[in-house]
C-alpha cells in the first residue's frame, strides 16, 4: 500500500520533478553556459545546506521512538556524513571555506529546504519526515547525476564525489523506508502528501535560487 | 589539569569497581555463565539504541560544525557499527532476531540508566549532555584495553572484548575526550562541579549495567 501511494505521489509531482531535472542551471551547465562562479555559489549554498541536513537528521533520530525507524535514520545520517566529506574536497578545489558558511553567498531561496528539513525533524512523525525524504531524494539523486557529469565533462572538475554519492544513494534507502512508511499511512496520509508537495516545492527553490542569484 | 583527567579522577573508586566486578572477571577468564552474558548483549542492545538518541540529541545542540558531525558518528556508530557488528552477530547465534528485540524489556538499570541519559541530553546544555554521554564510551575503551591484554578462552567474550580495544573505537573516544577538554576548560569552577557530578552519576549507571546482568536483575512485579 505504501508503494502505491508513494508512486502516487511522484506521479503528481512529475511536472515539478521534471522542472528540477531539467533546471536551467543544470542544462547550462551541460552546454557549459553556466559560469563557474555559478557553480561556487551552488556549493556554498550547499555548505550551509549539508551541515543543517546533518542536524536535523540528528534531531529525527533523537526524536524516533522505534528500533527500525532509529536504524534506518542512522544509517541515512552515515550518507549524510560523507556526503559533507565530499563537499570538504570539492569546495576545497574550489577555494570555498565551506566551514565557514557564515562568510559564504546563501541565497534565502535556495536554503529554505533545510530549513522545511529543521521543521520536519521537529513537527512531522519519523513515517511523515521518511516519506518526505524519499519524495525528494530520487529527484535530488537525478539531478546531482546530470549535474556533476556536466562538471566533470564540461568543466574538467574531477572532484565530483559529492554530486555522484548522491547520484548513487543505496537501494535500502527506498526499499527500507517503504517499509517504514507503511505504519504510519493511516493516519498521516494527508500530511504526508502536504510535505512531499512542499519538500519539492523548496527543492525547486533551490535551483531557482542559485541560478537567478546575481553574481 | 586537563578538564578529561579531572573528571577521570572523579571516578577512580567507581571505575576500580567496575574493572574489579565478577563480571568482567569472569568475562576475561571464562567462567562467566552464559546466561548472564546473553542478558547483558540483549539489555545492552536496547541500551544503545537510547544511548544513540541521546548523542544525537547532544548533536543537535554543537555550537561548532565539527563536533556535531563528531558526536553524529558516534550516534550512527552506536547503531550502525556496534550493535550491527557485535550485538546482532551475538543475537544470530542465539537465534534472535533484531526485529524480537522490543519484546525484550529493559531490567530496572538499564530502563533507570536510559531514561537519565534521554532527560540529561534533552533537557540541558550542551556541556552537560556530552558529560552525561561520555563515560559508555571512555570506560568502555578504559575496559577493553584492560582485558585485551589478558584476553579470553570463550570466543564470544573474546569478540566482546575485540570490539572496545580496537583502533577504530580508539580514535572515536580519543575525539570525545579532545572536545571535552576544549568545551570544559572554558568553565567555571562550579560549573565543572556540575558537569563532574553528572559524569559521575552516569559512571556509576555503567557499574550498575555490569552488575544488574551478572545478578540478572529482573522487575520484581510483572509489567504487563
Amino acid at each position: 500500500m505504501s508503494r502505491e501511494f508513494i508512486t502516487e505521489m511522484r506521479r503528481s509531482l512529475e511536472h515539478l520533478n521534471r522542472e528540477i531535472i531539467d533546471h536551467p542551471l543544470i542544462l547550462d551547465a551541460r552546454s557549459k553556459r553556466l559560469p563557474l562562479d555559478k557553480v561556487k555559489v551552488l556549493l556554498e549554498n550547499q555548505a550551509y545546506i549539508v551541515h543543517h541536513d546533518a542536524r536535523s537528521l540528528s534531531m529525527m533520530l533523537a526524536r524516533t521512538t522505534r528500533s527500525d525507524e532509529a536504524d534506518y535514520l542512522a544509517r541515512l545520517v552515515q550518507v549524510d556524513l560523507s556526503a559533507l566529506e565530499a563537499l570538504k574536497n570539492i569546495c576545497a578545489l574550489l577555494y570555498i571555506d565551506c566551514e565557514r558558511w557564515e562568510d559564504l553567498r546563501i541565497v534565502p531561496e535556495s536554503v529554505s529546504y533545510a530549513h522545511f528539513l529543521a521543521f520536519l525533524s521537529n513537527f512531522a512523525n519519523t513515517g511523515e519526515q521518511i516519506f518526505a525524504l524519499l519524495v525528494n531524494l530520487p529527484v535530488w539523486s537525478e539531478a546531482c547525476s546530470r549535474l556533476g557529469a556536466a562538471l566533470r565533462e564540461k568543466y574538467g572538475i574531477t572532484e565530483t564525489r559529492f554530486f555522484d554519492g548522491f547520484a548513487n544513494i543505496p537501494t535500502w534507502v527506498e526499499e527500507r523506508g517503504v517499509e517504514l512508511i507503511g505504519r504510519y499511512l493511516q493516519t498521516s496520509r494527508q500530511r504526508m502528501r502536504l510535505f512531499g508537495r512542499l519538500i519539492q516545492a523548496y527543492e525547486k527553490s533551490f535551483w531557482d535560487g542559485v541560478y537567478f542569484y546575481r553574481t | 589539569m586537563r578538564p578529561r583527567d579531572v573528571l577521570w579522577s572523579s571516578i577512580s573508586d567507581v571505575y576500580q569497581a567496575i574493572i574489579n566486578h565478577p563480571f568482567l572477571r569472569e568475562l576475561s577468564d571464562g567462567k562467566l555463565s552464559k546466561d548472564s552474558f546473553r542478558d547483558y548483549i540483549l539489555q545492552d542492545a536496547i541500551y544503545l539504541e537510547a544511548f544513540a538518541r541521546s548523542v544525537a540529541a547532544v548533536a543537535v545542540k554543537a555550537d561548532e560544525n565539527e563536533f556535531a558531525v563528531l558526536l553524529l558518528n558516534v550516534a550512527s556508530g552506536a547503531l550502525t557499527v556496534e550493535r550491527r557488528s557485535l550485538h546482532e552477530f551475538l543475537m544470530r547465534e542465539w537465534g534472535i532476531r533484531p526485529e524480537d528485540l522490543s519484546s525484550y524489556e529493559p531490567n530496572p538499570v538499564n530502563r533507570a540508566y536510559m531514561d537519565f541519559l534521554l532527560y540529561t541530553t534533552n533537557s540541558s546544555t550542551f556541556n552537560e549532555g556530552l558529560a552525561a554521554i561520555l563515560p559508555c564510551a571512555w570506560v568502555y575503551r578504559e575496559v577493553g584495553r584492560e582485558l585485551i591484554e589478558k584476553g579470553s578462552p570463550v570466543p564470544q567474550y573474546q569478540r566482546w572484548i575485540e570490539t572496545y580495544s580496537s583502533p577504530e573505537y580508539d580514535r572515536t573516544v580519543d575525539s570525545l575526550l579532545d572536545l571535552v577538554d576544549v568545551k570544559f576548560s572554558k568553565l567555571s569552577s562550579e560549573e565543572l562541579t556540575r558537569l563532574k557530578r553528572t559524569f559521575r552519576l552516569s559512571t556509576i549507571y555503567e557499574y550498575m549495567f555490569w552488575d544488574a546482568a551478572y545478578r540478572r536483575s529482573r522487575w520484581p512485579f510483572a509489567l504487563t
